[in-house]
This record gives C-alpha cells, structure tokens and sequence, in this order.
C-alpha cells in the first residue's frame, strides 16, 4: 500500500516537472534581453510583450482567431443544441448513425480535416477562405457541443418539459423558457470549450489561411520560421494567459468537472 | 367542467407489443376514477394518451362530447401531477404556479390573485418564495398539484402522485387530493399500482391487465365481488378452490356469476365449524401483527388462513369453515 502511494506520488512529480518546467522556462525567456531565446536569462524586459503588439500579423492573428473561434462555437452551439435535443428527445431511425456522425470529426485526423476542406471548398467550390475556415471550426467545435449538451439534457427531467407542455406551451416555447434554462451550464461549458479548441487549433487553419486570414497560432509558428527571439516565448505566455483565464472562470461558474 | 368517453382505444410498439387492446371507459363529470394494475399493464400509456403527450394510433377519446385525438397536448387544459414532480427548477414556487397562467389572456392582477388563492387552498402560502430543491417530497408535490390545478383545467390527471412519498405523508397527500378534488368538483383520473390508496378516495376503479380492463366498479364491490382470478389476486384473495370439487361436496356459495372457479380471503375463513367444512393440518404459523396468518394442507392444496386470535398451532388438525357469503365465484377469462 506504501510502496503504491510512493510509486504514484512519483510518477505524479515527474508529469508535473515535464509538463511544467517546459513552461516555465518559456515564461522566464520571455523576459529575457538577448535577441535569441536562451536560458538562463541575462538582464530583464517586457520589451518582447511590446514587439508582439507591434507585430501586425500577432495582433491580426489574436483578433482573427478570436472572432472564429467566438463564430464557431457559437455555431456549433445553434446547430448542435437543437439536433442532441431531437436526437434525445425523440425516437428516430438509426440514432446511433447520426451519433457517431455527429461525434466524427473528433475521429478523423485534424489535418486531415483541414486538407479535404481546402481540396472541397477552397479548390472545388471557390468558396472565400474565411467561410472555410469558419465551416473547420465549426466541426471541430461540433464533437464537443454534442458530447456535454447530450450529458446535460439526459440529466434534465423529460416530465419537467412535458409539464410546461401541460400548462399551455408549445414544444418550440417550453425548449426556450424550461429545456435551455435548465441546461444552461452544459451550453456554457460547450462554448468555453469549443472556444479554447477552436482558439488554439493549427491543423485546420494552417490549410485554411491566406494573406489576410491569419490565426494566432499560425502566426506563432510562421514568425518561428524566420526568427528565433523571445517575442514568440511572450506571445506564447499571451496565449497561456488567455486560455487560463477562461478555464479559471469556467471552472468558477461550472465546476471543472463540467468540462470534463 | 367535463366528461370523458373514451372508446375502443389501443396501442402498439413498433416492436408488435400491445400495450392497449381496445380499451373503452366513459368517466363521469366530477368523478374521481381510478385506474389500478401491476406495473406494466397500460395504465401509464393510457394516461398518456388522455394527456395527448403520447398521440392516438387507433381510438378515439371525447371530453365533454368533443374528440380531442387532433388537439395538441399544450392546447388540452388538462392539469397532471407527474410522479417525479417536475417542478421547473429554475423557478420559485409562485412563478412555477403561474407559468402556465401567463400563457393565458390575463392580466397581471389576475395572474397574482388567482395564484395568491390556489396558494392558498394548497396552504403553500408561506413557500411561495422558495425554490423546488428547497423543499421537501411532500411539499413539492403539492406544489405540483397546484401547479396543475392553477391553470383551471377542465380535467385532473395524476400519474403515480404518492409513490415518491413515504407512508406517512403518502396518506396526508392523498387525503389533500381528496379535498381538493371534491372542492372543485374536477373530473380526475388517478394512475396507481396500490390498492389501498386507491380505494381510499375513488369513486370508482378501473382495474386493469395486459391492456384491458378487466374490472370497472366502485372500490367496494370490487373487494367484495372481484370478477376474475387476476382481479381477485390483485387485490388480495389468496385462496382458489375448484367449482366441481366444492359442488361433489355440497359447498354452498355466493352465486353472482358463471365460472370454474371459487375464491375467499385469508381472513374469511374460519376455523370451527359451519357450512362448508373442511379438514387439514396446521403446516405453519407466523404472527403478523394484527393477526396470525396460518398454512393448513388440505386434499385441495395449501390453504392461507388469516385470524386475529392465536387458535390454533403448528402440526394440529383442525376443521375449516368456508362462510357462504364469502366464498366468491369467479368468471372464466
């Protein structure tokens, strides 16, 4: 029993050292006032965290990839709701297909994704590279949105909505005033969570980017192409920074066992 | 208010389960019917069916002359009491009361009045404030039936209201039921699997099997005068004897109707002697409480004996008396 806690303690130590000495180095050579990221660090400046905001492709890439992921989710959110309702509410035909199609994207290799996409849309359709990539997000926000709304309506009641029928509403009123209330938590959490996936995705949106389409995250790795100096440590920590933020309130509001 | 007539009613699953096989039943204005099974026997589905939250496949179902197969649940006005509660949790007591008020033509005074009133019949007026998970079994249900009775529906249906509820507040909550019902005046169906509770407050009770009624009468002529071997067992009778074996000893019984079959209670039986006697061996003997319940072997099986008084013990002959008034015929099925 003794030797089993040590083992795991142990084994806990060392995820934790790989996972967050990597990390930490990044936060501290984002400090530091050598051109080339080097550790230790010699001297000390936030002069990085200004050149990230001078760099116009950072902030295109934050403002971008902000404005995708918020669209994707909440598309994702407006198709899927409505379909795991049907699909849990309702007896249809082969349930199970639409499930596991519905799931897919999750399966499928996100570069892949990207690929086909750019062969279907962009090549064969000619459709303008942000709708595109709006449509990438979309399904890879969608597994999501599926897996917590279907874990939140089957804990929801169905007489509670039958009742609301009872007293005098439509379907269409009581999934309004008593089946979203009552999920309201699931829904939050599928956006926050499609938001942070769809915000730090690179796959899809490395097929999917052009001259003005630029994401946060391709931004990081296309300036990583050409120089080497702390500014892409800062703007890493930018993005750390982002996403804990949300994770922290998430967690605040929902319980983390939510996005779990 | 309303009366209901429902005729030739039935239903399927896909899979070819007949869950209801031409069920008719016409309920009275104001009366409270009860429809009484074991699990399984319809009589959800049936309840279901009147609510319109499950939709007719065969049958028809009038409500005051009206057929109301095509009309949409949330346009009946029927008011029902789940056995879950379904309280909307996102609501306090008061607005879950008149939720279904705002969705009527009326204006806001009228809204507050009529629930302030239905609080008040329900004596919920105190709890108005609270939230569903702040209250007990007992009170959410009755929220839930003023909920129900808020909207001014012109029929009750209660599915199972009492089966979440413990002993005690089971029979406080039926006895509520009751009182409102007579007060209002409202046509009620009441679903439930236990008799007692059911033969407490019902004018009369439907009494169902494998998607029939098998017996529509008042609760006491059902428990004095069950119909068939399923009704007689639901409710109690544990002792069958064979018709042609009773008449070869010139038993005498109540004749009412025409079958194979003889049933009397565990407590009607005495022991002593009288018309239709009968001797067998004390195999067992268990004290119960209010009584003592003993298993006498006879030639025609092992009887079940219920009496209030020790009288007898194990392994001793004793003589059986069958009282002609309770010794019940039964029709075949």
């Amino acid at each position: 029993m003794r030797t089993k806690i040590k083992f795991s303690s142990v084994v806990g130590f060392l995820v934790l050292v790989i996972l967050v000495v990597p990390l930490l180095i990044v936060i501290i050579t984002s400090f530091g006032e050598e051109s080339a990221i080097s550790f230790p660090i010699k001297g000390f400046t936030f002069d990085w965290y200004a050149n990230v905001f001078q760099q116009p492709d950072f902030v295109e890439g934050l403002k971008m990839s902000s404005i995708v992921a918020i669209v994707a989710s909440f598309l994702a959110l407006v198709v899927g709701t409505p379909m795991v309702y049907v699909l849990t509410r309702f007896d249809i035909h082969h349930k199970d297909w639409f499930q596991t199609i519905f799931l897919s994207p999750a399966l499928i290799p996100e570069i892949v994704i990207g690929f086909a996409l750019y062969q279907a849309l962009v090549i064969s359709l000619q459709l303008p590279l942000f709708i595109s990539l709006l449509v990438g997000h979309f399904l890879l926000c969608l597994p999501y949105v599926v897996r917590l709304i279907t874990a939140g309506m089957m804990e929801f009641d169905e007489s509670i909505e039958e009742a609301a029928w009872m007293v005098g509403y439509n379907k269409l009123s009581a999934f309004f005033k008593v089946v979203i209330p009552n999920i309201k938590q699931s829904v939050v959490a599928a956006f926050i969570l499609s938001f942070i996936t769809s915000f730090n995705n690179i796959p899809i949106s490395l097929f999917l980017n052009g001259p003005d389409l630029n994401m946060l995250p391709t931004s990081i790795l296309n300036y990583l192409e050409n120089n080497y100096d702390p500014t892409v440590s800062a703007v890493s920590v930018i993005l750390m920074i982002i996403t804990a933020s949300i994770m922290i309130i998430a967690e605040k509001y929902l319980g983390l066992n939510k996005l779990t | 208010m309303a009366n209901i007539e429902i005729s030739d009613l039935s239903m399927s699953y896909q899979k070819g389960k007949q869950i209801l096989d031409g069920l008719s039943l016409d309920i009275k204005d104001g009366e409270l019917l009860s429809i009484l099974g074991p699990s399984g026997c319809g009589k959800t589905t049936m309840l279901r069916l009147i609510s319109g939250l499950i939709p007719i496949q065969k049958g028809t179902i009038k409500v005051s002359g009206k057929d109301i197969s095509k009309v949409p649940v949330y346009k009946r006005n029927f008011g029902m009491v789940f056995q879950s509660y379904a309280l909307f949790p996102h609501m306090t007591i008061f607005q879950n009361i008149t939720f279904g008020l705002k969705r009527r033509k009326l204006d806001k005074k009228e809204i507050e009045q009529k629930a302030l009133d239905i609080l008040d019949i329900t004596g919920l007026s105190n709890l108005k404030d609270r939230m569903p998970s702040e209250l007990s079994g007992g009170q959410q249900q009755r929220v839930s039936l003023a909920r129900a009775l808020a909207i001014n529906p012109s029929v009750l249906l209660l599915d199972e209201p009492l089966s979440n509820l413990d002993a005690k507040l089971r029979i406080e909550m039926r006895e509520e039921i009751h009182r409102l019902q007579q007060k209002l005046k409202m046509t009620t169906i009441f679903v439930t699997h236990d008799q007692e509770e059911c033969f407490a407050i019902s004018d009369r009770v439907a009494l169902m099997n494998q998607g029939q009624i098998e017996q529509l009468d008042t609760p006491q002529n059902i428990y004095k005068n069950p119909r068939t071997e399923f009704v007689a067992r639901f409710i109690g009778y544990e002792n069958f004897i064979s018709k042609e074996w009773a008449e070869s000893k010139q038993w005498q019984y109540h004749k009412d109707i025409e079958g194979k079959l003889l049933t009397i209670r565990p407590e009607n039986i005495e022991i002593g002697s009288g018309e239709n006697m009968l001797s067998g061996k004390v195999i067992s003997k268990n004290f119960l409480g209010n009584y003592y319940q003993y298993l006498v072997e006879t030639e025609i099986g092992v009887l079940k004996v219920n009496t209030t008084e020790d009288q007898s013990s194990t392994n001793a002959e004793i003589t059986l008396n069958f009282p002609e008034q309770s010794l019940i015929e039964l029709e075949d099925k």
